[in-house]
């Protein structure tokens, strides 16, 4: 090796730049773990939940619930209502995972195909470095809107439920 | 005079050195204190986007006593986190309250009245029948999918069920505006977009038209503001630990009502909206101060900033859902006792103060 070359020696600006996002990936990571960490309150959630169910359950009028399970046309609103959810459901969680895996296979294949000129190795390594990064960004965000669609798609059954017992807890009309 | 001449530049190193220190204690205690500004309590009212729209509805419901309208931007019915009691708080508010599945698994409006109404009987918030002559601005932009329209209808359903006018109420959902308040700005985003910091250019100001709608006839607005914009010192007002509330807030006031009594209008901004991360794009870019200005108006922006330890609110958002009280599991963070409430309302009793250096 020649004395004045350097280049072996000297980090790539590129790769330079792509190592300092792989650590700030790291730390963003690290970070919103703690965040959702800190948002899960198993015990509060459920004393919560818990006296909140109490509350309305004692609301509720159990003999007009009764009275107008007997009825046919007490049903008809819910269900139309419960068809509603689970057609919405369905293509909200079908599109959630078309989406995904589109994702994932354009950004997989893309890297996959990514050529590796020996020549510069560190401009190589960067770019594949930017490349893994970009997906794992992608990948995340899908799979960060697919878990805020399933919660969409499971408080609505939950809610379903409570609407469905309210509306039944009425007079029946006569 | 050799001396001298070496005394004069002793001083005046010390003063390089010392001077700083002093400008930037200055700098630190720069912010003013809220003044007395005697301001007509009986004629305050409130707008917001997003959180700042569901603040909106909780401070003016709780206050109606001195409220004339509100102005509710992207924003869901009062209580909305309480919908359904199968799931907690948070799940209400970022799924039932933002965008549900369907418009019938949205906010649960019969029993939001009903709750909202037994608050009244227990004077935990004030009257509620004081809304009935009350004038209400709505608006969900035909883009938004982060607080559906589906929520917004519900907002108005809430109104109406508790007797306020329907011809008092101005529901807008014709504009193709994403997730933002509305200006008549170039420079802003474009309308149909969602995207930081949330103010979109569709072509009118959005201020000025809630203002209209509040208090009828009203002058155009000012070519350009011409009061002062107050930095103040707001953690005076906060006497609870978990507010998310930032230290300094802003208020605006025109030149004349250092002397004579205005109205008060309170601003909620929404999440990722706080001066600690858009600067002053909110409380001095969407049209409030210019039409403040001409209508003797006093424009409080109170503020929250990003929290991703106690309390968990990593956007900035106003809470609707209770994170200001962590430790509680029923949270008290829509009555007059509510941590944020409470030290908004505190503000806004100090601009009502009589402006005693004016008499």
């Amino acid at each position: 090796m020649a004395a004045g070359d350097q280049s072996y020696f000297e980090l790539d600006p590129k790769l330079e730049k792509a190592l300092s996002r792989v650590v700030e990936t790291g730390k963003t990571t690290i970070e919103n773990m703690n965040v959702v960490a800190r948002a899960i309150t198993p015990f509060k959630t459920f004393a919560q939940i818990n006296d909140n169910t109490t509350n309305f359950l004692n609301s509720v009028d159990w003999g007009n619930v009764v009275k107008n399970s007997y009825l046919p046309e007490s049903y008809q609103t819910p269900l139309t209502q419960l068809a509603e959810i689970q057609q919405a459901a369905i293509k909200t969680t079908v599109e959630g995972q078309a989406s995904f895996f589109k994702t994932l296979s354009t950004e997989g294949k893309e890297i996959a195909s990514t050529p590796v000129p020996i020549e510069k190795p560190q401009e190589a390594m960067a770019d594949y470095i930017d490349k893994s990064l970009d997906l794992y960004d992608d990948v995340n965000e899908a799979m960060k809107e697919q878990a805020s669609q399933l919660n969409t798609v499971q408080s609505a059954y939950m809610a379903w439920y409570q609407n469905t017992l309210q509306s039944m807890s009425a007079a029946p009309k006569t | 005079m050799d001396s001298f001449s070496k005394l004069l530049r002793r001083v005046s190193r010390s003063a390089v050195i010392v001077l700083p220190f002093l400008v930037s204690t200055h700098t630190a205690i720069a912010a003013d204190k809220l003044p007395a500004l005697g301001v007509n309590l009986e004629n305050t009212s409130v707008s917001g986007l997003s959180s700042g729209a569901f603040m909106t509805s909780q401070f003016y419901v709780v206050n109606s006593d001195i409220m004339v309208g509100a102005g509710v931007i992207a924003g869901g019915p009062y209580l909305c986190a309480q919908s359904y009691a199968y799931q907690s708080y948070m799940v209400n508010a970022t799924t039932a309250c933002m965008n549900p599945l369907t418009a019938s698994v949205g906010p649960n409006t019969q029993m939001l009245v009903s709750k909202t109404k037994k608050l009244s009987k227990e004077k935990k918030i004030d009257n509620i029948d004081n809304i009935k002559d009350d004038k209400i601005y709505i608006f969900s932009g035909k883009a938004d999918h982060v607080v559906a329209t589906k929520v917004v209808d519900q907002t108005e359903k809430f109104f109406l069920d508790l007797g306020v006018d329907a011809d008092s109420i101005l529901y807008n959902t014709n504009v193709d505006a994403g997730h933002a308040i509305i200006t008549n700005n170039k420079k802003d985003t474009e309308c149909d977009l969602t995207k930081a910091p949330f103010i979109n250019d569709c072509d009118f100001e959005q201020s000025h038209r809630i203002i209209r709608h509040i208090y009828g006839d009203t002058k155009p607005p000012s070519e350009k503001a011409t009061g002062k914009i107050i930095k103040f010192d707001q953690l005076e007002f906060v006497d609870s630990e978990y507010t998310s509330m930032s230290k300094h807030a802003y208020a605006y006031v025109p030149d004349q009502c250092y002397s004579q009594s205005c109205n008060l209008h309170v601003v909620f901004h929404g999440c990722l909206q706080g001066a600690d991360v858009i600067g002053d794009q909110y409380y001095a870019g969407t049209g409030y101060n210019e039409i403040a200005d001409t209508n003797n108006l006093v424009m409080l922006y109170p503020q929250v900033h990003p929290s991703k330890g106690k309390p968990l609110n990593p956007q900035g958002c106003w809470d609707f859902w209770g994170y200001s009280l962590p430790e509680e599991s029923q949270p008290d963070y829509f009555t007059k006792e509510a941590p944020q409430i409470k030290a908004v309302t505190k503000m806004v009793k100090r601009l009502a103060q009589q402006n005693v250096a004016a008499q």
